[in-house]
């Protein structure tokens, strides 16, 4: 399936909030309850449709554990969009979204679209973070919001399209330069046709370039 | 020749033998000061070619050969048979029983491994490069428990007096360790099930070791080489052994919370391939395709995340006597056994392709995987160079770090004394 263009997201967020059970529910429609815990990062992509455009996801799932910062920083760069996940039933992931957001931020850009993601809204009997504070957090640091449940599935879609569309509708707006380096956006299949031809004949410019 | 098999093509002298590494100090005391670096120390390799051994250890050693013969043929025919079949069995040996031939075999490597616990102390000393080969053709299942523990000399640790002590205590992580003990090895059967035994040894473990080590508490990765060792030991002897490789063989580096010494695994790593495999190493920056994307868990779990666990406990007894050589010697055998097709994906690709197709290429062949690593070339020397090189950049950094916060705060200062002065 072709696409017209291409967003690099990530999912962060403290370890153990369910970051690769939202990328394998979003991806595989199921839930996934016996995968190892996430060590450095993995990845996954899907196209969806976004109000007729084809966008593909290209997302990078990182490992939550703080000390995990140090690998996981360098991959920041150029993401267009962020799923910034807590787990409602632990006040302790909810505390940690400020550095998160910072870091994003920070390491990003500036203009990442982050959807702020309250997971394992099936378990509402455990809750330790309400809506409404959450909501109130999103307001206060321009993120969009959604409870959501990896395991049934609720808002998982939603969250990555809700957010695709955000940055579809800067780029619109020309909030968003697709054109400009690190915006995280390249258009489709032209460009991505480019990138799977071998690259014999740049071997020696990439090679000086050292980055 | 004997075991001509798995020589490396260059004999060097005696690569870095981190259980032959000084015994240490009290376990308590050094796991705050940090281990010796013994772990890199190239232990002299006394053993010449001609290695004392007795006629009846020869047969069996030729023995052995033709098992080795007899087994590659026996993958051959089972990967032409079925592409990608997945070994059920813990260890080559055990796992291959067809033939009436090799059973008998299986007895004969019984005998040398018992023969071999029995006498390890004269094994270490004398028949250090003999001791080594056979490790590489992999430990039998059976004997895996006894030989790892010997190998990291975990056998008398003053610290196993503790173990239960520990265990009364409560840790700061334990929260953090509760929250991934059922997402490591969840498929295997002895971790399955929230009540489950292994559940329950393998988070004791990870509680007496972030009690013993405060520094490291815990971190993600650990869990995986802990995991193995309970399948094959009791938690008492997985805690000791766990220790232990904490100690002498990088692993607390690694995992320290700075996380600094895998920076230099990655910065090491990166010199082999731009050295051994140029193009490749063109095509990944091409494509932003870093290092540390699929080797950070390679070096962080000993590829036990990554291949499944036969394969994987393959690599993991030839770490036991090696050390973190083996890692990157296997790494790049993988790179380059992959080179042809990774040169033709975009990064998308490639990172699937290091996720789906290359766990599974050794199911069936696990030999072939060891065979390829020890034609890697790798110079300890040159390593240890990498290394002071990288210390010297990390100086540099953190240097031009102080600077940058020294100025910024000087800065600040000007700016609220000019602001006072326009007032």
């Amino acid at each position: 399936q072709s696409s017209d263009f291409l967003f690099k997201f990530l999912v962060i967020g403290n370890a153990g909030t369910g970051k690769s059970c939202l990328l394998h529910q979003f991806i595989e429609k199921k839930f996934k309850d016996d995968s190892n815990h996430t060590i450095g990062v993995e990845f996954g992509s899907k196209i969806i449709n976004v109000g007729g455009k084809y966008v593909k996801l290209q997302i990078w799932d990182t490992a939550g554990q703080e000390r995990f910062r140090s690998v996981t920083r360098s991959y920041y760069r150029g993401a267009a969009g962020a799923l910034l996940v807590y787990d409602i039933t632990s006040r302790e992931t909810y505390n940690a979204l400020t550095n998160w957001l910072t870091d994003a931020r920070m390491l990003a850009s500036q203009n990442i679209v982050i959807i702020l993601c309250g997971n394992k809204k099936d378990l509402d009997a455990d809750r330790e973070v309400t809506f409404l504070e959450a909501s109130r957090f999103a307001q206060e640091n321009e993120l969009m919001f959604l409870e959501t449940s990896a395991l049934t599935g609720e808002n998982v879609e939603e969250a990555f399209v809700q957010c695709a569309r955000k940055i579809l509708n800067k780029i619109e707006s020309g909030e968003l330069d697709p054109e400009r380096m690190g915006s995280g956006i390249q258009y489709g299949d032209a460009a991505l046709r480019q990138l799977r031809s071998p690259r014999r004949a740049q071997a020696q410019s990439a090679q000086e370039c050292g980055c | 020749v004997l075991l001509r098999v798995f020589l490396p093509r260059q004999v060097s002298p005696g690569p870095p033998s981190p259980a032959m590494a000084s015994p240490a100090a009290s376990p308590d005391s050094s796991s705050h000061e940090g281990p010796a670096s013994a772990a890199s120390a190239p232990a002299g390799s006394p053993a010449s070619d001609s290695e004392n051994l007795s006629p009846d250890e020869l047969e069996l050693l030729a023995k052995l050969e033709e098992q080795n013969r007899l087994l590659e043929a026996d993958s051959k025919s089972m990967r032409s048979m079925n592409g990608s079949r997945r070994n059920s069995g813990s260890s080559l040996v055990s796992s291959s029983s067809a033939s009436s031939n090799l059973s008998h075999l299986e007895e004969d490597t019984w005998i040398l491994w018992g023969r071999i616990v029995n006498e390890w102390d004269e094994w270490r000393k004398k028949k250090e490069k003999l001791l080594k080969e056979l490790i590489r053709k992999g430990i039998p299942h059976h004997f895996r428990a006894i030989v790892w523990q010997l190998l990291s000399s975990a056998t008398e640790l003053p610290v196993k007096q503790q173990y239960s002590e520990l265990l009364k205590m409560s840790s700061p992580c334990e929260k953090l360790i509760r929250r991934d003990i059922a997402r490591t090895y969840p498929e295997h059967e002895f971790f399955k099930g929230q009540d489950s035994l292994g559940q329950e040894v393998l988070f004791n473990v990870m509680k007496a070791y972030s009690l013993v080590d405060r520094e490291v508490g815990y971190c993600q990765g650990s869990a995986f080489i802990v995991g193995l060792l309970l399948m094959q030991m009791p938690e008492e002897e997985a805690f000791c052994v766990f220790v232990r490789l904490m100690q002498q063989y990088r692993l607390r580096e690694l995992f320290k919370p700075s996380m600094a010494e895998l920076g230099l695994c990655i910065y090491q790593f990166e010199f082999l391939l731009q050295e051994q495999l140029p193009e490749l190493n063109v095509h990944f920056r091409s494509q932003s395709f870093l290092t540390s994307m699929y080797a950070s868990s390679w070096f962080l779990t000993l590829f036990l995340t990554t291949f499944p666990l036969p394969v994987a406990t393959r690599v993991f007894d030839i770490f036991m006597y090696e050390g973190l050589e083996i890692v990157f010697r296997v790494g790049l055998a993988l790179l380059q056994l992959n080179q042809a097709e990774l040169v033709q994906l975009d990064m998308e690709g490639m990172s699937q392709y290091f996720q789906k197709v290359i766990p599974h290429q050794f199911d069936s062949c696990p030999d072939k995987l060891i065979l390829r690593a020890f034609q890697v070339k790798y110079n300890p020397k040159k390593m240890k160079r990498l290394e002071k090189e990288y210390a010297a950049i990390k100086n540099k950094e953190m240097e031009e770090q102080i600077e940058i916060k020294r100025l910024r705060t000087e800065n600040r200062l000007l700016k609220q004394r000019i602001e006072t002065l326009e007032k």
